[in-house]
């Protein structure tokens, strides 16, 4: 156990969260098994990372058990110029994305959970020289949630559960000054930002039909940091010295309706709606001390995402094989659309495999994110152009269960 | 000692939170400079730039600055302020003894403030001028101070050396320029050569660099083209060319600007002095720099209401005793100086009043124009606050303040009408005005 926290020390101080598993910069996919399903699982989880999906689903799980895993991202966009010229490539980043989560019953009808997880994050770096500079040479929105919760069976089908969330987040930017004054200027802050989540889960046909909501509330993170200037002309650094910041980003409320049917003992459909209110980043104020404010203007509308996932349990063996496929529209229009969140629409496609030996489970998930090519049609947030993206996931989950 | 639930859910907490730590980022400080900002105005002054080419006028509003016509009812100046700001746009061109100053954001070390090296002053065809004085006041100027006066009509460029090899802050840190500057220094059209301001766009360099600073497309494409004038001036003066021949090329020139005098004469003191000359027990004279039409030149004769110059004993004046008060007098052009002799010494401690009237006409038949000491004399407006600071920008506090009893007391004279017809001392005529108790020479 020693090691194992050791490690995931040594992890946790590379953790960057990456857009690229839903909309707008919503990372929803946080478990091995989760993500060989297509997360498509609110109605269905029956793992400690229900904290997340679904907290409802605690109490019928029983016993405690808890879990410890992360997700490998591995992402890389490409830009090309409305107006022609050689394509952009950004850095291809790889992070790893530590989830742990733990559940325990505390009696027939109460259970309580917790996690800790990313669930909103961004990372992206292009060349420092390129043409969309100014708009972003490297974004990066890191969150780490705290999420504790308590769920109540209120009848042998039906149980709700309240969370509350804690978000520590901090923003790194970097975006190139204007050419005449060179350089590029560093923005980074952290806050701690707060909310809740609500989940409901009715088992019309228990473990054979289920039916779930969940609810997760907006957090607002309010940034306080320091600007780094760093023009290269010196005639501008005076005009330009290094300051206190500030910013807001709104993270998104979401709200998921869930189904889970299972036509076979064996197998099991799980199609998840989220609906997520992208509208509340819609403009971003960087107010610096002295340097003129910056206004970003994503834009971002309220979208959805369609998740259909499959669990089929393999005769006569502990041992799971998943599949699933997603449909994610994205939350920034191209009017809005720039190199810090080169948003799209998305399809995905999801496989796994879990096996089960005595008290531990292991899960396996692989997703690929396919990115619509998406076009930047303003140049008021960045250059005109059509970003590409591809994006991978590999999640590993370890759990280990107690009746 | 085997760990509890607790402490491996704090080990969670530190690690979860270690996580997530704020980048630390740079926090360096930033080098001294020469500011030319228009907001609050901190700018090299006094400067060409707001010269009217079409009129030929100093013009405020070049700057972006409207003067009120009427000083007593606007609220944006003060009075004193507003008034002078009118009188100078009167003129062609700056007062003969106004110093050129060029702020900066800390103070200055005095001894890299050097004249020909560092700091260069020159005539519009680039010889260096060696009569002026150097200096650093206390509100973060540096000045050059003419110790005679500029002559009338010419030109002057100012430059001072910055960056690795120019003047030092008193710390001895370096000093840069100004973002202002910079783009003076362009040698490209700032505005791109873009004729139609609706064609500008951000591919347009300067265009960007004004729109990330807040400014609204129209309003940066405004302040643009004001800039890209201020560039061309430069370039036509030749200015960067004056200076690098003088020593300092345009990459180490933190702050370049420059002004021409007024081309008409002016009755002045000759600075340091700020008191007409007492050259006998009945003689005054006063001298004026440009050439005057001597036959302008005489003394006022309330009778006929001519005559172009007056001299009051002031006591006498304000006692109402306008037979000892107005002296009889004769006023006539010596050797470029207005020598007025009374025809009786004048009495000793008596506090006398000197005027000159705009009917004084130069060799060419134009007026005189007023010197800066008395428009500042025959202002209405106040010269200082209720905290005793100077009203009038270019003023210093210590001037104003002993200037400020001299306007009180000639303010009561100005606004008595019926002095003014028996006098001829009409402010709104005058270009000269001083007044000062009279001690004859020993």
């Amino acid at each position: 156990m020693r090691i194992w926290i050791a490690a995931t020390l040594v992890l946790a101080a590379t953790v960057l969260a990456r857009r690229c598993q839903a909309s707008g910069f919503l990372i929803y996919d946080l478990s091995g098994e989760a993500i060989g399903r297509a997360s498509a699982v609110s109605a269905s989880t029956s793992e400690p990372a229900a904290v997340w999906f679904n907290p409802a689903a605690l109490p019928f799980m029983g016993g405690a058990s808890a879990s410890a895993g992360g997700v490998l991202v591995t992402a890389r966009s490409t830009f090309s110029p409305a107006g022609g010229g050689p394509d952009t490539n950004s850095d291809r980043g790889n992070f790893f994305l530590p989830t742990l989560f733990a559940n325990a019953a505390l009696s027939d009808r109460i259970a309580v959970g917790i996690g800790v997880y990313t669930a909103f994050g961004i990372g992206i770096r292009w060349p420092g020289d390129w043409v969309g500079r100014q708009s972003a040479i490297a974004a990066s929105l890191e969150t780490l949630a705290f999420n504790p919760t308590v769920a109540v069976k209120l009848h042998r089908r039906f149980s709700l559960a309240v969370g509350f969330d804690a978000v520590r987040a901090v923003v790194d930017f970097t975006n190139g000054l204007p050419d005449l004054v060179g350089g590029d200027v560093r923005l980074a802050g952290g806050t701690w930002g707060y909310g809740f989540n609500l989940g409901a889960l009715y088992r019309v046909l228990p473990e054979r039909l289920h039916v779930a909501l969940t609810y997760r509330s907006r957090v607002r993170l309010g940034f306080d940091g320091r600007a780094d200037f760093d023009p290269t002309n010196p005639d501008f650094i005076p005009a330009l010295p290094d300051q206190p910041a500030t910013a807001t980003i709104i993270l998104p409320d979401m709200i998921t309706l869930g189904l889970m049917a299972r036509p076979r003992a064996d197998l099991v459909l799980g199609l998840d709606v989220n609906y997520v209110r992208w509208s509340s980043y819609s403009r971003i104020d960087i107010d610096f001390a002295t340097a003129p404010s910056r206004t970003i203007e994503p834009d971002g509308r309220d979208t959805f995402t369609v998740r259909a996932g499959a669990d089929f349990r393999l005769p006569g063996r502990a041992l799971h094989l998943r599949g699933g496929l997603i449909y994610d529209r994205g939350a920034i229009p191209s009017e809005g659309l720039g190199p810090g969140l080169p948003d799209a629409d998305r399809l995905d496609a999801t496989a796994g495999v879990g096996a089960t030996r005595g008290r531990l489970t292991g899960d396996l998930g692989y997703m690929l994110v396919y990115f619509l090519p998406a076009t930047a049609t303003t140049g008021r947030e960045g250059p005109e152009g059509t970003y590409r993206t591809l994006a991978q996931l590999l999640g590993v989950t370890i759990r280990a269960s107690w009746p | 000692m085997r760990r509890g639930p607790a402490v491996e859910l704090a080990l969670i907490v530190t690690w979860a939170t270690a996580g997530a730590c704020t980048p630390a980022v740079g926090d360096e400080p930033a080098p001294e400079f020469m500011q030319w900002d228009p907001a609050p105005p901190r700018v090299p002054s006094p400067t060409g730039l707001i010269v009217n080419p079409t009129t030929g006028l100093v013009d405020f509003s070049r700057a972006g600055i409207s003067v009120s016509q009427d000083c007593a009812a606007q609220q944006s100046l003060p009075e004193a302020a507003c008034e002078f700001e009118q009188y100078l746009q009167t003129l062609d061109g700056f007062p003969t003894v106004t110093p050129a100053a060029a702020p900066a954001s800390a103070q200055l070390d005095p001894t890299t403030l050097t004249l020909g090296d560092n700091v260069l002053a020159l005539t519009a065809s680039g010889a260096a001028i060696t009569n002026v004085e150097v200096g650093f006041d206390d509100v973060d100027f540096l000045t050059v101070t003419p110790t005679a006066s500029w002559d009338l009509g010419a030109s002057y460029w100012f430059a001072v050396r910055g960056y690795d090899h120019g003047v030092r802050t008193m710390a001895g840190g370096e000093v840069v320029g100004s973002p202002t500057q910079f783009l003076l220094k362009q040698e490209r059209p700032l505005d791109c050569g873009v004729s139609d301001p609706s064609q500008l766009d951000r591919s347009c360099p300067a265009y960007d660099l004004l729109l990330g600073q807040g400014l609204a497309p129209a309003d940066a494409a405004k302040t643009l083209a004001s800039l890209e004038q201020a560039r061309l001036a430069y370039l036509r003066a030749g200015a960067w060319d004056l200076v690098a021949a003088a020593g300092i090329p345009k990459s180490e020139v933190a702050v370049l600007w420059g002004f021409p005098i007024h081309t008409q004469s002016v009755a002045e003191v000759s600075p340091p002095a700020i008191v007409p000359q007492i050259t006998a027990a009945n003689q005054i004279r006063v001298a004026v720099h440009g050439p005057v039409d001597a036959t302008t030149v005489s003394p006022f004769v309330a009778k006929q209401q001519s005559g172009s110059v007056v001299l009051m004993d002031l006591d006498d004046v304000l006692k109402k005793d306008l037979v000892n008060g107005l002296p009889q007098v004769d006023a006539q052009l010596v050797d470029g100086s207005i020598v007025i002799t009374g025809a009786a010494p004048f009495s000793p401690g008596h506090n006398v009043g000197v005027f000159f009237t705009n009917a004084i006409h130069d060799d060419q038949g134009r007026p005189l124009v007023p010197s800066p000491v008395s428009v500042l004399l025959t202002l209405q407006g106040s010269l200082v606050d209720a905290d005793g600071n100077s009203t009038v920008s270019g003023v210093s506090d210590a001037d104003a303040a002993t200037l400020e009893p001299g306007r009180q007391k000639l303010a009561g004279l100005f606004e008595n009408t019926s002095l003014v017809g028996l006098t001829g001392v009409d402010r709104s005529k005058l270009v000269y005005c001083f007044a000062f108790p009279f001690e004859p020479p020993p």
